[in-house]
């Protein structure tokens, strides 16, 4: 998790809280209006409604006289009550319906009023007419005879009693009476009793209209609406509170994960701060415009320079001027184009030293745009410095081995000559062997023929018999010759050959050699098989190990043995030689092959033979030579001897 | 059920005989002295009338109960007004202003007088440019009120000042407690005044001016103005008229809203036929005649 994202996050929770603390106040302050007016109007509202039912009573009411001051007064708190409470409402901007509503409710009650007013005025007549009815100081009713005031004084309860019942039959009450109308009382009391008659009439007739349940309905609506309020205040406070507080407690938890994970963020960036303050890597870090904004000790020390001298200066200032600016120009399209360049500099020091660095330099990527460059170097000076020298050691070092090695080749060389020219003469004595015969014959039929000749005795046919002998032996002894030469300067190029007949004429060249030391050469070989392959290098390969079967079989007492065998598999040719010579002793067995091995006398070997036959088989021509000695049985008789098989490819 | 209303009745009647209806003057009365006396010198200032000749004391004569006397009053050019002046004297305490309780209050009640055409005849633009150009009155308006010279500040000026014309009398002492405030014949015509039936209307602080009463309820008049209903424009509202209050009426002649009537005997004789129908003897007129005389106080004008 990097920085900036952190930051993004702690912005965004201290916005968060901030605007919830905003909301809080918001619905705390339009909250606190909703239940000051609650608190305030409910209460007033509250009143209203007793001040209408006051007046509903009084309008009802017959009986009791209510004094129009407190009726009047009613009337004015009721106005002046409504007025504040719109005044009120208006002033902090609550519900506008409730304003409607209570401006309503005015505008009625100025036509209850009116009303009242009606109503005032009929009750204090009525009370009037009711004083006359019981008012017994009436000079006109004092006047009556006694009879006609007893009467009267009947009737007046009757009236007051049909007065209370709402029997609007006053006037007929007294109409029907049995006394007397003719006199002035009783002609008033009729005319007060037509008047609070009708005045009795209106006031019922009018009751509900100037009662106007609606006044009421609207009260208690208005009431309802605070109610309303209120419910939805306390609703709306509490949803507040909760929301707040759980949103507070999840900010506590994401600020105490977040303070944690800042704090791990520090301590990691700390040790890598050190790590790459105290790294023997040079760490430089430059803006985008390549100036240098960091530089760790190891810079200090390597460059020379100290962070406060190199802060705000360009990296180049250690260009040494040994690379060319095609250098310079790779190194800032690779970094420029977002890629991470790695190389090799040659730089100068403050104090104008050279050094080597190996540098890796990386763009530094903020939100996909490159804001700079970071550079790690290692100061290679000392390596290159041994590299030089270890190369400087390695180059003679070489020509030593190669000096040493060509020593050996030429040795080898001519160690291999010697084991050639050994093997020459070896040839040659056996050549000398195979020459002295035909020599002879050749020189007593040449005798012979200048004898007979001197003695004339000579016939043509002894002499045609005799040149023929002559030239057999010639074309016997050119035939040695060539494969003398054969064997010698045999081209060491491949060539398709016949096995049997390359070993018949090495046969035939040991052939003296095989008579001399009477070993009996028992050999079976397919005389069709062909191979691709070097044919004087196997002969000699051969002849080689003839001449060690032959040497150790010189002074063997039993009869001396040489089996060869030549078989055919499917991609091989298996030349087995087996002597009966007593094997090679096993200590020695795994040596033969090496160079300068030798069991014989130093005159007699020269301890190559082996080692050539071994390089000839294996190296030149593919195959591969092993030895192991063997026990075999011939005619009845046990015999141990070497045996070597040589195997060599067909093609 | 019969004896529970007559038992009712009788309570109710008691009542009314005995318990106090009518109550002292408050013998304090809030207002703000400062604009009280910037309403006193617009209340004696013609400047309100605009032709500057009359002011409200020219027919409100606080010396003469408040009224100037005249059946008619003249405002304006002599023009003759249509209706008897009422007195000012106390009329803080009436539920409302004027004959036919066009007005509510006296805040009200002033915009009448200065707009009719044969009364002061003015407008308040013209009142205000005229006080402007005073600076005696705009000094004093800007020390009394926010807004300086306005339409609602004059008025409420003027309502001052009248919340103090009060008028303490001997009934007042009387109603308070003090025995001998009034005479022997005052007492009785009060008792006359409750028996009769006066006091079903002329009751309260101010002895009337709390309610409206149809003119000619049992004896019928002959009427010009209808009352309430050149107000309400209803049937129902034909002939009320307000009761008028009985404080000072030994001197606010000639009576009732026609000025017909100079003599208060007269007045009270008249007023007991139409809306009693009694025919009350000259003994009784006498000792009601004294009893009102009880409600005669002086004004005390602030200074």
């Amino acid at each position: 998790m990097n920085v900036k994202f952190l930051n993004d996050k702690i912005y965004f929770l201290f916005f968060l809280l901030l605007a919830l603390f905003g909301v809080f106040y918001y619905v705390i302050l339009t909250n606190k209006t909703s239940v000051e007016i609650y608190l305030s109007h409910n209460d007033k509202i509250n009143q209203l409604l007793q001040k209408d039912e006051t007046l509903n009573i009084f309008i009802v009411d017959k009986s009791h006289f209510i004094l129009f001051d407190d009726i009047n007064n009613n009337i004015n708190g009721f106005h002046n009550t409504v007025e504040e409470l719109i005044e009120e409402a208006k002033f902090l901007d609550f519900r506008s319906d409730y304003i409607q509503l209570l401006k309503k409710i005015s505008k009625t009650f100025e036509e209850k009023e009116l009303w009242v007013e009606r109503y005032k005025a009929r009750k204090s007549f009525e009370f009037n007419i009711k004083t006359f009815v019981l008012d017994r100081t009436n000079t006109a009713f004092l006047s009556l005879d006694e009879e006609t005031i007893k009467k009267i004084n009947n009737m007046r309860f009757d009236l007051l009693v049909n007065i209370e019942l709402e029997n609007f039959n006053l006037v007929d009450l007294v109409a029907q009476s049995d006394i007397d109308k003719s006199n002035k009382y009783i002609q008033n009391l009729i005319k007060q009793m037509k008047a609070l008659e009708n005045s009795m009439q209106f006031q019922k007739k009018y009751q509900k209209e100037a009662i106007n349940p609606n006044l009421k309905q609207m009260l208690l609506e208005v009431k309802n609406i605070l109610e309303d309020e209120r419910k939805n205040t306390k609703e709306m406070v509490f949803f507040t509170l909760n929301s707040l507080f759980i949103l507070i407690f999840v900010s506590i938890l994401a600020l105490i994960v977040f303070y944690r994970k800042l704090t791990i963020t520090k301590d990691q960036l700390g040790a890598f701060r050190k790590a790459v303050e105290n790294s023997d890597n040079v760490v430089v870090m430059t803006d985008k415009q390549s100036n240098i904004i960091y530089a760790n000790e190891a810079f200090e020390k390597v460059a020379g320079y100290s962070k406060d001298q190199a802060i705000g200066k360009n990296p180049r200032i250690l260009k040494s001027g040994l690379q060319d600016d095609g250098f310079y120009k790779e190194l800032n399209e690779t970094i420029h184009s977002g890629r991470t360049w790695r190389g090799q500099f040659i730089n100068k020091n403050k104090n104008g030293e050279l050094f080597y660095e190996n540098a890796s330099i990386s763009p530094i990527y903020a939100d996909d745009e490159i804001v700079g460059y970071l550079a790690i170097k290692l100061d290679v000076t000392q390596a290159v410095k041994q590299a030089n020298e270890l190369n400087e050691l390695n180059r003679s070092l070489q020509q030593k081995v190669d000096q040493a090695i060509q020593d050996l080749r030429d040795k080898d060389k001519v160690l291999f000559e010697q084991a050639k020219m050994a093997a020459l003469g070896e040839m040659i004595a056996n050549i000398a062997h195979q020459w002295r015969q035909p020599l002879t014959v050749i020189s007593s039929a040449a005798s012979a023929l200048n004898l007979q000749k001197q003695l004339n005795i000579l016939d043509d046919a002894y002499l045609f018999k005799t040149c023929q002998t002559i030239n057999d032996q010639t074309q016997y002894l050119s035939k040695t010759i060539d494969d003398f030469r054969n064997f010698i300067a045999g081209k060491s190029q491949k060539d398709h050959f016949n096995v049997k007949e390359s070993i018949d004429s090495f046969l035939n060249i040991v052939s003296n050699a095989i008579k001399q030391n009477e070993i009996n050469i028992k050999y079976d070989i397919d005389p069709n098989i062909e191979i691709y392959g070097l044919k004087n290098e196997l002969n000699q390969c051969l002849m080689n190990l003839f001449n060690n079967a032959k040497d150790a079989l010189l002074d063997k007492e039993y009869e001396k043995h040489i089996i060869l065998n030549v078989q055919k598999d499917e991609k091989d040719l298996v030349i087995t030689f087996l002597d009966n010579a007593g094997g090679i002793p096993e200590d020695i067995i795994e040596k033969i092959f090496e160079p300068y091995f030798t069991t014989k006398h130093q005159t007699q070997g020269t301890g190559l033979g082996l080692n050539m036959t071994y390089r000839l088989i294996v190296e030149a021509m593919g195959g591969t030579i092993t030895v192991k000695n063997k026990t075999f049985e011939i005619q009845d008789k046990n015999y141990t001897g070497a045996k070597f098989t040589i195997t060599l490819p067909l093609n | 059920m019969i004896k529970r209303i007559i038992l009712g009745l009788l309570i109710g009647l008691n009542c009314l005989l005995a318990s106090n209806l009518i109550m002292p003057l408050p013998q304090k009365v809030d207002f703000d002295k400062q604009k009280a006396l910037l309403g006193k010198k617009l209340f004696f200032d013609p400047i309100l009338s605009k032709d500057n000749t009359i002011s409200c004391a020219t027919c409100h004569n606080l010396q003469l109960g408040g009224v100037d006397n005249l059946v008619h009053s003249f405002g304006i050019n002599a023009q003759e007004g249509n209706i008897n002046t009422p007195t000012v004297l106390n009329s803080f305490f009436n539920f409302r202003q004027m004959w036919n309780g066009k007005a509510k209050t006296l805040h009200e009640q002033a915009i009448f007088p200065i707009e009719n055409p044969v009364e002061m005849g003015n407008t308040f633009e013209n009142i205000i440019s005229q006080l402007n150009k005073n600076e005696e009155y705009k000094k004093a308006f800007e020390k009394s009120y926010e807004e300086g010279i306005s339409k609602q500040n004059i008025l409420d000026a003027l309502e001052q000042f009248q919340k103090t014309l009060i008028t303490q009398s001997p009934f007042d002492d009387y109603l308070r407690g003090d025995e001998n405030a009034i005479s022997e014949d005052q007492k009785k015509g009060f008792e006359l005044f409750k028996r009769k039936g006066c006091i079903s209307c002329h009751n309260g602080i101010n002895v009337g001016g709390a309610s409206f009463s149809r003119l000619g309820v049992v004896n019928p008049l002959a009427l010009k103005q209808t009352g309430l209903h050149e107000v309400t424009n209803n049937e129902l509202d034909k002939f009320f008229f307000k009761v008028p209050s009985l404080r000072n009426v030994e001197l606010t002649y000639p009576y009732f809203h026609t000025g017909e009537i100079t003599e208060l005997k007269e007045a009270i004789k008249v007023i007991a036929k139409v809306q009693l129908g009694l025919e009350l003897q000259d003994d009784e007129v006498a000792l009601i005649e004294e009893f009102l005389k009880s409600l005669t106080g002086k004004v005390e004008i602030i200074e």
